[in-house]
């Protein structure tokens, strides 16, 4: 699953401590949610969504190889 | 919906750590005064203080600290068991004769110490490998 976190994040000037601490996780987490090393439960997909001012569905989208 | 995966709190690790070192301590001192190599009692104490340190809640408490805890004590319990069953069979049961003797094994405080060592250490590997590109 790929995200574009990244990009909202300097939209609305947040950085990842920022946005770790308003979710209520480690920056770490923050950090493996952008590299797509770790895909985040549904309620954290939200609450990032919901800090970024964006929709969860324009943040993360499926790929190919999700359907597998 | 709060989540709480792990009973104890985050002080409990520094507890973990000084029994550890306790037992370690007085192994050494067992070995130094005795000369006797206590395993098993060395594996009490490094199987209770493991206990403490890894069921304790880490700094921050998310989602992904807790799978990476589960992935790790997974892995670790498969390969914990490869190594007492590789030992056991080697170093225990070699001559084992199914008529006279009974199966040999470590004892259960051996196998959680070796197990929460493994898990420890695997948790750690991969919270570091996903910090490994902290560059924002």
């Amino acid at each position: 699953m790929k995200n574009l976190i990244k990009v909202e994040r300097a939209r609305c000037n947040v950085t990842q401590a920022e946005l770790a601490e308003k979710v209520k996780v480690a920056r770490q987490t923050i950090i493996a949610i952008e590299a797509g090393k770790f895909i985040p439960s549904t309620v954290l997909a939200f609450k990032i969504a919901n800090v970024l001012n964006c929709k969860a569905d324009e943040i993360f989208m499926l790929e190919e190889k999700d359907w597998k | 919906m709060k989540q709480n995966s792990f009973p104890y709190a985050y002080w409990v690790k520094i507890l973990g750590v000084l029994i550890i070192l306790a037992c370690i301590v007085i192994f050494s001192m067992k070995y130094y005064y005795k000369g006797i190599f206590d395993f098993n009692e060395l594996a009490v104490g490094l199987s209770w203080g493991f206990v403490f340190f890894f069921f304790s809640k880490e700094k921050t408490d998310d989602e992904m600290m807790r799978g990476l805890k589960f992935r790790s004590l997974s892995n670790a319990i498969i390969i914990a068991f490869s190594i007492t069953q590789l030992y056991n069979y080697f170093f225990l049961n070699l001559s084992f004769n199914r008529e006279h003797d009974d199966i040999l094994s470590i004892s259960a405080y051996q196998f959680l110490a070796l197990t929460l060592i493994i898990a420890t250490v695997n948790f750690y590997y991969l919270k570091h490998r996903l910090s490994i590109n902290e560059v924002e």
